[in-house]
């Protein structure tokens, strides 16, 4: 499993953290790990790297739009139209804004088996005394988690499109938590932005792929 | 009464919004991609100045609305 970790900003800087659960899950199940993080997140460095090992699980944090996902400092690292046959022979989830749009159908099209991203902006809120210790932020968590299930799934062994479904039913379970009368109106309040990530939340490609 | 469908504005779903938002607590700020983290109250600005943040809260409540319309939270 490859992985990028760039830490930049605050956004960023709960994707390293939180992604910490996807390389020790990954490395219970005996996958070796490349985590690429903070300021090595860098096309330079990601492009050797997919180049020399073929990883058949890559897993991107970062900033993106319809055409790129980002590295450290937004640099970008995958570009519809320049390098996606990059990802050819891998499964990707792109943890990222908007990339599942334009840039992940455009990577299938040229050999990614499948593309597991998001096709509009990725939300989540985060408690702001948390923002030094984002693994405590039980506010980030009810994003962060269902979206590390898609990564989790996959190495534990099941298929992109499974991978896709369960994360969903984490973010649904979440949303109906929410939804009970025991739950303080301001925490309801988060429903539309969780609704709003399973919803765009797509596997694109093979949805039988595994890695 | 009449039977046309109920017709609201632009300038009203955004009121809606902002009173939604006023429920949020203080303490929390929202992360949208490359944009940032903003406040309660830099949310409210946004959606009252109508710019592609305030938009893109906008984008969700309403999405959020139409699945409630659509019974979507009574599947299993």
């Amino acid at each position: 499993m490859f992985i990028t970790r760039p830490n930049h900003d605050t956004t960023t800087t709960y994707l390293f953290y939180w992604s910490q659960h996807i390389i020790d899950t990954a490395k219970t199940h005996k996958l070796s790990v490349i985590d690429v993080k903070g300021k090595r997140v860098i096309l330079k460095e990601v492009t050797g790297i997919i180049n020399k090992t073929k990883p058949s699980f890559i897993c991107f944090n970062g900033h993106g739009n319809e055409k790129t996902v980002g590295g450290y400092d937004n640099e970008p690292l995958i570009q519809k139209g320049v390098n996606e046959s990059l990802l050819s022979e891998s499964v990707v989830f792109a943890r990222a804004c908007r990339s599942a749009k334009e840039l992940g159908p455009s990577c299938v099209k040229k050999g990614t088996k499948a593309y597991i991203g998001y096709t509009d902006d990725f939300v989540f809120f985060t408690g702001e005394a948390k923002e030094s210790r984002p693994l405590t932020d039980t506010v980030a968590k009810l994003f962060l988690e269902p979206s590390n299930y898609v990564a989790i799934a996959l190495v534990k062994g099941h298929s992109a499109g499974v991978a896709n479904e369960r994360s969903k039913a984490l973010f649904k379970k979440n949303i109906k938590t929410l939804m009970t009368s025991d739950t303080p109106k301001e925490d309801r309040e988060l429903i539309p932005y969780l609704l709003w990530d399973m919803d765009h939340q797509v596997c694109l490609g093979n949805d039988k792929a595994v890695i | 009464m009449s039977d046309r469908p109920l017709s609201i504005s632009d300038a009203e779903i955004r009121k809606l919004v902002v009173a939604r938002l006023r429920s949020f607590p203080s303490g929390r700020k929202m992360s949208i991609g490359a944009d940032g983290e903003f406040t309660k109250d830099e949310l409210i600005d946004r959606v009252e100045k109508d710019d592609r943040i305030g938009k893109k809260i906008v984008q969700i409540q309403l999405s959020y609305l139409q699945s409630l319309k659509n019974e979507r939270f009574l599947e299993g």
